[in-house]
């Protein structure tokens, strides 16, 4: 997925301007950034939600604002969890929806449709949650529900948009440790924002660092030695110390 | 209990239902020669046998259609709009076909009509639906989302409303009768004519319709989600909406606005069948509608008496009990 | 000594008033009654003017000469009091015409609610010459109008309990007398009602002669046909939708059938108003009816059978033998049948013998049921 010249935002406000840069298959790519600058308009405006301002998104040659609807599907998968899903749906209900865009009109499914939903319910460990619905989950077993029904709508690109909010530090590193593995076994080209920049210091494969005035796009490493990460927050509070690879609280001052 | 055997029962029940509606009426006629009567052997008495065949069996058919014609609609709207109290008439069609008729029933007096034909009402609330949904479709192609809608729908609805409680002030008592007449429904009453219309659009909606399952599905996961799955929203919004408007509406047109069943009846197939899937709900709510409607239509008829129930009343006084009943076996509506 | 000569001229005339009357008495009607007392004043009772009720009205009819009188007003305080003969008077219902016309007093008719249905010709007259003012509708009586015009005495009526308008009138000082003849259920109680009419005009001995000769047709046309031995089979009303409206077993309408010695099929239904029977029902006990008579509004076959297609099956409809009284209008809108029926029910009892037994009364005009229109 090649950005070229992509500018986003809002009719009359614009975000994030001049993206230039490419996302490759199987790689895990973060956005990171402080809440507004733009995380999630930019994962709206990839996966075609809404449109960008100026500029173009290029997958496999096709400028995505002329693909159909249809075809993105086959394309581009999407979790939201910021959404409210329909908890009345059992889990093999809902990871069959991923499935949509290769039924045909009646939604009937196919052998090939069941062997990759249950390819993908032993992949997240959930076999023995196929029944149970939705509402009958943890944060972290819905949020597994949820990459699982991405997973199987079988596109080379996943989207997600904050998708570790609601968990625990437990699920959060299995969270990373899940999408790391996707990206790399399956050769999905993975795209998150979040607020997890240490854990996607360690995991991710690049990021996108995403402040007022510009961005950076890059390998961790390189962003460390950049000093990049220090420009995110006000340093009287914070310091990134890049030994650890972490945020420090300033005492200096106190 | 499986799917398949709550499906049977449920066939099983309709059957059951239209036996029942048509062996009992305010005169008797014995079970057995009905049955007989339907294998081809006519009744000896010649009453009865007109009494089965001209007034039962239509009064019948007539309610499998308008019964299954307003679950599957009040399915559409709820899912359609996310809201459980959605039902069939939220665009207005029930509030426009009440116009239709206000104005032909009572504003006819104005300009000087004064013969009016048994089809009127049907005419006039064909017309008043068909306008009132036309507007609120012209405006479902200029806004973006489902919510606003629903609130148009709504809109129309008091606007017609007030125009209706407007003529009916100014009306004589016989006008106004005649429109409380139509107001509180009747199955009793259609003719040949409109009954063969009413089924074949039932039919056609209902066929067109099932191309309709798969995006119902995925409209469960919400419009942002549908749309990622590959779902034109605004294809499917309008498809919709034109098909409740003609179940719905030629319904409502045809033996006056029926309350409470396009509410009920998909929260009861939901939570008696365990499952949101439309593929199982679909056809659900229409065999449970038909069977509802004659079940009501039975009660209404206040069997072994002169006196009749309107069916308006009927409905609203099964229905909501048990759907309370439900709620608190299960504690939850599965939505 | 000018005391005395008054006295004795106010004891005179009572004592002529009371020598000219003669009195009516009541045959059939249940819900007036009159009393004459020795001074002079008649009395009027109405009883019951609308259904469920248990009001009773007194008036007190006072000769002309005698109205000014202290005493005589003294002793009827607790009567409305009415200065006889009246001179101006306004009528509230179609059924009052005739009565008026029978008795000659057409003239003083001022008012009338709802002239656009007056079927009498003498009566359209007189509105068409302005000397009928219109009023409006019965319970939305015009106020002003009214006043205006001064009248003596106002005939009214009401359904369900004392109209507000008229209140308003009494407190006027215009009299307002409730009639009642639409509650009573026999032919002949309601057609004696010419007698109430005749009070306020002193007519009552011209009335007295009417009515016996109304009764005496009646009576004679009831007993031609007790003759007939086999009864034929009648019903009337029609469907609104899939509810058959009929006459009920005790109503006026059925007392004729009866009484014209005939068999009316829907006679397991109602009281004294209208039943609703089911479909069913209907089809059931008078699809095989010979005749059916009153088949409410419609006028021909043709509106019948595009109105609802069940009339078909009926024995009546199919030889032909429905009898409408909708065909028979007067001069205005209003149907002859509601204006005149109540007041000549030997003409009603006349037209459905000649229907039901037709070789009793040969080479019979018919004033209210004719024959359907195809």
């Amino acid at each position: 997925m090649r950005l070229e010249k992509l500018s986003i935002g809002y009719k009359g406000k614009c975000l994030v301007s001049d993206l230039n840069l490419s996302f490759k298959p199987g790689t895990l790519n973060a956005i990171i950034g402080v809440n507004g600058i733009g995380k999630s308009t930019l994962i709206k405006t990839l996966s075609n939600e809404i449109n960008a301002l100026s500029g173009s998104v290029i997958i496999d040659s096709q400028e995505l604002s002329s693909i159909s609807p249809k075809e993105s599907a086959k394309l581009i998968s999407v979790v939201l969890t910021n959404r409210a899903e329909n908890k009345f749906l059992s889990v093999y209900e809902l990871i069959q929806m991923g499935r949509y865009p290769y039924l045909n009109w009646l939604g009937k499914l196919t052998q090939k449709d069941f062997e990759i939903i249950e390819q993908a319910l032993e992949l997240f460990s959930i076999t023995a949650l196929r029944t149970k619905k939705c509402i009958e989950l943890s944060d972290g077993q819905y949020q597994k529900v949820l990459i699982a029904r991405a997973f199987v709508q079988d596109t080379p690109y996943i989207l997600l948009d904050e998708p570790s909010t609601h968990l625990d530090l437990y699920h959060k590193i299995n969270l990373f440790k899940t999408l790391s593995d996707l990206a790399k076994n399956h050769q999905k080209c993975i795209i998150l924002s979040t607020h997890e920049i240490e854990r996607s210091i360690e995991l991710a494969d690049q990021m996108l660092l995403l402040l007022e005035k510009e961005h950076y796009f890059s390998s961790p490493k390189d962003l460390i030695n950049k000093g990049v990460f220090n420009r995110i927050f006000p340093s009287e509070m914070v310091n990134f110390n890049p030994l650890t690879k972490s945020f420090d609280i300033n005492t200096l001052n106190t | 209990m499986s799917t398949y055997q709550k499906f049977t029962v449920l066939i099983v029940l309709c059957i059951i239902a239209l036996l029942l509606n048509l062996s009992l009426g305010s005169v008797s006629i014995p079970f057995l020669d009905s049955l007989k009567s339907l294998g081809g052997t006519p009744i000896k008495n010649s009453s009865l046998e007109y009494i089965l065949w001209s007034y039962r069996i239509p009064k019948a058919v007539t309610a499998l259609m308008v019964g299954s014609s307003l679950a599957l609609s009040g399915l559409f709207m709820q899912t359609l709009f996310r809201n459980p109290l959605a039902g069939p008439f939220v665009l207005g069609i029930s509030s426009g076909a009440s116009l239709g008729v206000a104005l032909l029933l009572m504003g006819a007096s104005f300009f000087g009509i004064t013969h009016l034909s048994y089809l009127t009402t049907t005419v006039g609330a064909s017309i008043g639906s068909l306008i009132v949904l036309s507007l609120v479709g012209t405006v479902a192609l200029r806004v973006k989302d489902s919510m606003s809608l629903l609130i148009i729908g709504i809109m129309f609805g008091s606007i017609t409303a007030a125009v209706v409680s407007l003529l009916s002030y100014l009306s004589s008592k016989e006008e106004l009768q005649q429109f409380i007449y139509w107001s509180l429904g009747n199955l009793g009453a259609v003719d040949s004519t409109s009954l063969s219309i009413l089924s074949v659009i039932t039919v056609a909606g209902m066929s067109c319709g099932i191309l309709l399952i798969k995006p119902l599905n995925a409209l469960l996961l919400g419009e942002s989600n549908a749309k990622n799955l590959g779902v034109s929203i605004r294809q499917t919004r309008i498809q919709l909406i034109v098909i409740t408007g003609l179940l719905a509406g030629s319904a409502t047109a045809i033996v006056g606005p029926i309350a409470f069943l396009g509410l009920a009846i998909p929260h009861l197939c939901r939570l008696w069948f365990n499952t949101i899937d439309h593929k199982i709900i679909y056809p659900a709510v229409i065999i449970a509608g038909a069977t509802f409607m004659l079940l009501c239509d039975t009660i209404s008829q206040l069997p072994f008496s002169s006196a009749v129930m309107p069916i308006n009343a009927v409905t609203s006084l099964i229905g909501a009990p048990i759907i309370i009943w439900l709620l608190i076996r299960k504690k939850q509506l599965q939505f | 000594m000018r005391h005395l000569y008054l006295f004795i001229g106010l004891w005179a005339i009572q004592l002529s008033y009371s020598m000219a009357q003669e009195p009516i008495d009541i045959k059939y009607a249940s819900h007036f009654e009159v009393n004459y007392h020795s001074d002079g004043v008649k009395t009027l009772m109405i009883k019951n003017p609308w259904p469920n009720s248990d009001e009773v009205y007194n008036y007190a009819l006072i000769p002309k000469e005698l109205f000014e009188s202290k005493k005589i007003r003294s002793n009827y305080k607790d009567f409305e009091c009415i200065e006889v003969p009246v001179k101006r008077i306004v009528l509230s219902s179609t059924t009052h015409i005739p009565s008026l016309v029978d008795l000659d007093e057409v003239e003083s008719i001022v008012g009338f609610t709802g002239t656009q249905y007056i079927s009498s010709k003498e009566v359209r007259t007189a509105v068409n010459n302005g000397m009928i003012q219109e009023l409006g509708v019965n319970e939305k009586v015009n106020i002003e109008s009214t006043i205006a015009l001064q009248p003596d005495l106002f005939i009214g009526f009401s359904i369900n309990g004392p109209t507000r308008a008229y209140e308003e009138l009494k407190r006027f000082g215009i009299p307002i007398v409730y009639n009642a003849d639409w509650i009573e259920q026999s032919p002949l109680a309601k057609a004696e009602w010419l007698k109430f009419f005749s009070l306020f005009f002193n007519k009552e001995k011209e009335a007295k002669a009417l009515f016996e000769k109304i009764e005496e047709a009646y009576l004679a046309a009831k007993q031609l046909a007790k003759s007939v031995i086999k009864q034929p089979s009648v019903i009337s009303g029609s469907l609104y939708k899939d509810i058959w409206y009929a006459p009920g077993k005790d109503s006026w309408a059925a007392s004729f059938i009866k009484d014209a010695n005939a068999n009316y099929l829907f006679s397991d239904w109602g009281g004294i108003g209208s039943s609703s029977l089911s479909i069913e029902e209907a089809v059931l006990k008078g699809v095989d009816a010979q005749f059916w008579i009153a088949p409410s509004q419609y006028t021909s076959y043709q509106q019948m059978k595009e109105d609802n297609p069940h009339y078909k099956v009926f024995t009546a409809f199919k030889n032909q033998k429905i009898y409408t009284y909708a065909l028979s209008t007067g001069e205005g809108n209003g149907l002859l049948y509601y204006e005149l029926g109540p007041h000549r029910p030997d003409l009603i009892l006349k037209d459905l013998i000649a229907i039901f037994h037709p070789e009793l009364l040969k080479q019979y005009r018919p004033t209210f049921f004719k024959p359907l229109h195809p």
